[in-house]
């Protein structure tokens, strides 16, 4: 097993609704890429979140429509939501579509994990992209580690 | 013609639903329906289990994927184009849909007034007017159909009716996992046998409407798109 990306980082809020990538190349062919991705906070705990939440039910409700509490209670905890998709040579593999803050996934000639497609892992360039759908939270604590197997 | 019974927003566990491609499946036929769209999130790797699992048990499966953007969802559908989702943007999603629309995909508006960030991101259309020149079909009607904001979805599409836009009415449950929620089905005009690109077809030409246990709720108007 060999690491071939190993990253702690910091995404701040103003990173929100851009796809950021990460970039590293596979000098050796392996049977398969193990990829760990996780991130921190998921929940939001700021004492705005209703609000938040509120505002949002306001633009999308009809204007005279009235927003039950219960509606905007029941859509909290609002959550931090960074997504991963991995690239080969520029060219899309998969996304996952997660809602999970920790996750593995393994891609290989033989098989992927689900949101993945099955591809050799030959030398070349790759990168991790992470998506950052929602942040709430100031700063995301992240972590990405790849393994060549 | 005959009208089938089709829900066109489905996700497995490719994305973020629960189901697997087996078990969609399953699901569909146990709902009474002859059809349904696969639209994982951002990735097509869950459809040619589901074709097979379709094929299996007599359930006709439309290949697709859901552009999962920070602006808005489009359901794509068909599996004929090639589109990065990461390359959708408001600035380019109108030659995006018209490059998958080339190839014969069919591309529909999801959840268009679902209440959206923080709560869900792009679950409400923040995409430039533009849009509504290049789609084919709006979900005039998502998820409960009682919820509050299918009011305003459905105002909304005879809205845009009225301007003169060409889009077909359908319905999206957006189906993750077993639920119980009050749900609709799009019925498809189809001509000829029932496969996936003859419905493909009766959305491209409007023959498509909505109905709650059997009784229509929203039509796409045929004077519109005969």
């Amino acid at each position: 097993m060999a690491s071939v990306y190993y990253l702690e980082t910091v995404i701040p809020k103003s990173a929100l609704h851009t796809h950021l990538r990460f970039g590293f190349e596979i000098g050796r062919a392996a049977d398969k890429l193990v990829v760990k991705y996780s991130y921190a906070p998921k929940r939001y705990e700021g004492a705005d979140a209703e609000k938040l939440a509120y505002a949002a039910f306001e633009r999308a409700y009809p204007s005279d429509e009235i927003i039950e509490k219960a509606a905007v209670l029941g859509a909290l905890p609002l959550n931090n939501h960074i997504t991963l998709s991995l690239e080969k040579e520029d060219a899309l593999i998969g996304t996952a579509h997660r809602h999970s803050p920790d996750n593995v996934f393994e891609i290989g000639a033989d098989g992927a994990s689900p949101g993945f497609f099955p591809v050799p892992i030959t030398p070349g360039r790759y990168a991790l992209v992470l998506s950052v759908h929602a942040i709430l939270d100031d700063e995301v604590q992240v972590r990405l580690e790849a393994d060549a197997i | 013609m005959k009208y089938y019974r089709f829900e066109l927003h489905c996700h497995t566990f490719h994305s973020d639903g629960s189901f697997s491609p087996e078990e969609l499946v399953e699901a569909a036929l146990k709902a009474g329906l002859d059809g349904i769209a696969l639209t994982d999130h951002n990735t097509t790797s869950g459809v040619a289990e589901t074709v097979r699992y379709g094929e299996k048990y007599g359930l006709a499966v439309i290949p697709g994927i859901e552009w999962t953007t920070f602006y808005g969802h489009v359901t794509v559908l068909g599996g004929h184009s090639r589109v990065d989702w990461l390359s959708v943007t408001p600035d380019n999603v109108t030659e995006k849909i018209e490059q998958a629309r080339s190839v014969g995909d069919v591309c529909i508006l999801a959840h268009p007034y679902r209440v959206g960030y923080p709560v869900c991101t792009g679950g409400m259309n923040e995409f430039p007017e533009s849009i509504f020149s290049v789609l084919d079909g709006y979900e005039a009607v998502s998820e409960d159909v009682f919820k509050p904001t299918n009011r305003r979805q459905t105002e909304e599409y005879f809205r845009l009716i009225n301007e003169g836009h060409r889009i077909a009415a359908v319905y999206g449950r957006d189906w993750h996992r077993p639920s119980d929620i009050r749900h609709a089905v799009t019925e498809l005009g189809i001509e000829g046998a029932l496969n996936a690109e003859n419905a493909l077809e009766a959305i491209r030409r409007g023959r498509t409407r909505i109905t709650l246990n059997g009784r229509e709720i929203v039509a796409t108007p045929e004077w519109r798109l005969k």
